[in-house]
């Protein structure tokens, strides 16, 4: 049987084929459809079942997870490169302290960035934390190391991290698909001393960890994972490759018709590095040249990098991805300077000039037409101002382009920068409104303990939670306010109002966003409350489904642009609604009717009073 | 068959389902596909990119100057992706623009042998009822072209079976209207000489003139 699936799919399926038991996961692009996958294919025949939960966090996930390895069962947790910043502690703990069942780190990279906050590379922290690391080259590859890699777990004792890039998650290729074989275990937790993290006992684990990973290392030299170029030479140019980079190398080199010239050798254990056959080989070139993704961790192991050239030295640009036209322009320059070949320039630059002078419009993301945030964002910026705006992370970082956004660092950091903001301000005296915004599942996230800290110290400013009901940004997971769980079946549904009581929050309003009126006078009313003499953090609760998930949750109301609209983009800017289009003929705002979803909330964005319920439903 | 191929456009245009059309029609003939698609933030409303490669090996990207075949949902979308066409190259684009492409370019691309065929798709699928199924039609306009890599009847299989099922019968009648938006007159859809190109020689937009499939 195969199958053409996405790279996360594959994974997915590895997972499941290999016996993964309990898969755990905070979803984040583009590690997202893992979890959706392993459920899928674990109802098929044959599959022992699994147990899949989308976590608060990944910390949460890790650990929930790892006590499942920990009981013997093979066990995996699936997150994006930040995410594995959140479940660092967790991690580095983790690798002293090892594993019983087989137990399986995803870690999903996002070389460019395309929807990340940094180009961090895991690769590099599983050094850190001393994890062994494959990295898959294809979505073939990834399924068949996903299954390998609870084997490899099982094997060592430790936790195996699989470090697939974007491009092999949401990459597709066909797939063979293996008939599942359920393993015949039942969880079976024993008391052992290492699953204590005492100072005295992490000495002696420690240790122990440097000696198995050289056992590790040893065998990934004979790991199919890697392909050494055969023992011949010497060449004046040869490639050390990861991940992704050696399948786009590949292909540059064969194009080039330099395959022979040119020897690859191929790493899909970037840690710990098998160094001897490397070294081997770079002894055997003139140059090598190490291609990687998205920082330098082969490169970084190379002994003796006399004869390398990769991203440490400079000669591979040092942030973003390295799609073929880049690693064709980096082959191309060492193949000139080594005299090997002179390759014609892959650009028709001429060609690239005449679109450049078309000044095409840029088109960056943007809030949906109907989005409830952009309500809330309009009340927020319309019911304020002065005010510091820190924003978070998810599809309402996109209030940045309403300017309802001064600040996006990572998850949480609204709430807690809020309060940061608050006691540096008020150090001189200044005690300007601050409105902070964080969606539901970011709260729940890392929100928590920052409200919980701005409340005790006394902070005051008003934060509005953005709550849509669903993880909206990458596709709609449940968060814990949902009444139902990853697979669908029912689970306990907790009140985000009882969470920010808990935290000892006394003002607190829920609002519906699209009531632009009410939520103005309420954004106005929190601000005073946080000037009182008792006053402190006052939340809003802007509750409404995600467009793009409830379609259904919006009441019709087909607008128009009167006539008289003299052009004066107001709404454009103000309220940024896509389906709020200058018709540059007519000098006049229209509709575009294939977006709009008629929620009519732009009424309120022409104080000129233009834009207009539609007379007949004519639209 | 080995076939590079660039399909672009916007956030909600459906460039993943056209990605999945396509890569099961070649499975299902046997062949090694391998690509990549855009997810995350750019769906939100903004450039849409996927890259599919038959027979090609494992390397998921294609490199600019290097594709046979280009799938452009949005005009502007197009001209930025056309750099990822090889000479000799085809682009079809959904478009009502008259002036696309640009004379210069039209220029530029015709001295690389490189043929745009345009097709109001959004208008053919407005007029089924469904302005979503642009995506559909403009694939079906694409596989009326003799040389489209895909056999036409492998994408009709390939609506059969991929999507919701709901929508099926849906996508069926769009991928017919565009097929037969393409195949009475295509000859004289191509831009003619290559070395000598003006502006009244590019393909007119079609989409409202040429229905009844």
């Amino acid at each position: 049987m195969e199958a053409v699936l996405l790279g996360n799919e594959a994974i997915g399926r590895g997972l499941v084929e290999g016996g993964c038991q309990v898969m755990t996961a905070y979803p984040g692009t583009p590690s997202s459809e893992i979890l959706p996958a392993v459920l899928r294919f674990g109802r098929e025949p044959g599959s022992a079942g699994v147990y899949a939960e989308w976590s608060a966090n990944e910390k949460v996930a890790f650990e929930v997870a790892l006590a499942a390895s920990w009981s013997g069962l093979r066990a995996a947790v699936a997150m994006k490169q930040v995410g594995l910043n959140v479940a660092a502690d967790a991690l580095t703990s983790a690798a002293y302290a090892g594993t019983s069942g087989g137990f399986v780190v995803i870690s999903a990279d996002d070389p460019g960035p395309h929807s990340s906050q940094t180009e961090q590379d895991s690769r590099l922290f599983a050094l850190f934390a001393k994890v062994p690391v494959l990295d898959p080259a294809t979505p073939r590859e990834a399924k068949a190391m996903a299954s390998a890699a609870f084997e490899l777990s099982e094997t060592f004792g430790l936790p195996v991290m699989l470090r697939p890039t974007v491009r092999v998650c949401h990459g597709r290729q066909n797939v063979p698909l293996e008939p599942l074989r359920p393993l015949a275990r039942r969880a079976h937790f024993r008391r052992e001393e290492r699953w204590v993290a005492t100072p005295a006992r992490r000495y002696r684990d420690h240790l122990r960890l440097g000696e198995t990973l050289e056992q590790v290392q040893a065998h990934f030299a004979r790991s199919p994972w890697n392909t050494f170029p055969a023992a011949r030479g010497p060449f004046t140019l040869g490639i050390i490759a990861g991940g992704t980079c050696s399948a786009t190398v590949e292909e540059v080199i064969a194009e080039a018709g330099l395959a022979e010239a040119v020897p690859v050798a191929k790493v899909g254990t970037p840690y710990p590095l098998p160094v001897e056959p490397l070294m081997e080989f770079v002894g055997r070139c003139e140059r090598v040249l190490v291609l990687e993704e998205p920082d330098a961790v082969i490169e970084l192991q190379l002994p003796d990098r006399r004869r390398v050239a990769g991203r440490l030295d400079g000669t591979v640009p040092p942030a973003g991805e390295l799609t073929p036209d880049v690693v064709f322009d980096v082959v191309r320059r060492q193949l000139r300077e080594l005299g090997v070949a002179d390759l014609p320039p892959a650009h028709d630059k001429a060609l690239d000039e005449l679109v450049g002078a078309l000044a095409l419009p840029p088109r960056p993301p943007r809030l949906c037409p109907g989005c409830g945030h952009r309500s809330a964002f309009y009340a927020i910026r319309r019911g304020t101002r002065q005010a510091i705006l820190p924003g978070d992370i998810g599809c309402y970082t996109l209030g940045a382009n309403l300017r309802a956004v001064d600040t996006v660092l990572d998850m949480g950091a609204s709430i807690s920068m809020a309060a940061g903001f608050y006691h540096a301000h008020r150090l001189a005296g200044d005690e300007r409104p601050i409105v902070a915004a964080i969606g539901d599942s970011t709260f729940v996230h890392a929100g928590l303990p920052a409200l919980a800290n701005a409340v005790h110290t006394g902070a005051r400013f008003v934060l509005v939670i953005l709550d849509n009901r669903v993880t909206a940004m990458t596709g709609f997971q449940p968060t814990v306010e949902s009444s139902q769980l990853a697979d669908g079946s029912p689970g306990v549904a907790v009140s985000l109002e009882a969470l920010v009581r808990g935290c000892g929050v006394r003002w607190l309003r829920v609002v519906d966003p699209y009531e632009i009126g009410e939520m103005i006078a309420l954004v106005k009313e929190a601000q005073e409350y946080t000037r009182r003499p008792d006053g402190g953090v006052a939340v809003i609760i802007a509750r409404r489904p995600c467009v793009l998930h409830r379609r259904d949750s919006v009441t019709p109301v087909p607008v128009e642009v009167d006539e008289a609209c003299d052009g004066c983009r107001y709404c454009l800017v103000a309220f940024e609604c896509p389906a709020l289009v200058m018709n540059p003929t007519t000098g006049r705002v229209e509709i575009d009717r294939r977006i709009c979803v008629d929620c009519g909330e732009c009424v309120d964005a022409c104080y000129k009073g233009l834009i207009v319920p539609a007379a007949t439903g004519s639209a | 068959m080995r076939v590079k191929i660039v399909i672009v456009g916007v956030g909600g245009q459906g460039i993943l389902f056209l990605t999945r059309l396509l890569s099961e029609a070649a499975r299902a003939l046997g062949h090694e596909v391998i690509g990549t698609e855009t997810h995350g933030m750019s769906q939100r409303g903004g450039s849409v990119i996927s890259h599919l490669k038959v027979n090609c090996g494992a390397a998921p990207l294609v490199r600019r100057g290097t594709a046979d075949v280009l799938l452009a949902l949005d005009p502007d979308e197009a001209y930025r992706a056309l750099g990822f066409l090889r000479n000799g190259g085809v682009a079809f684009v959904n478009t009502g623009r008259p002036d696309f492409p640009s004379p210069e370019i039209a220029a530029r691309l015709s001295e690389r042998n490189i043929t745009v065929y345009t097709l109001n798709a959004d208008a053919v699928a407005s007029e089924l009822g469904s302005p979503a199924l642009a995506n559909v039609v403009l694939l079906g306009f694409a596989s009326g072209h003799p040389g489209f890599p895909w056999p036409h009847e492998a994408i009709v299989g390939a609506v059969k079976r991929v999507g919701k099922v709901t929508l099926r019968r849906a996508n069926e009648r769009a991928l017919a209207q565009g097929y037969a938006a393409f195949s009475p007159t295509a000859g004289l859809l191509r831009q003619e000489s290559p070395r000598s190109p003006t502006p009244s020689r590019h393909p007119p937009a079609r989409g409202d003139t040429s229905r009844g499939a």
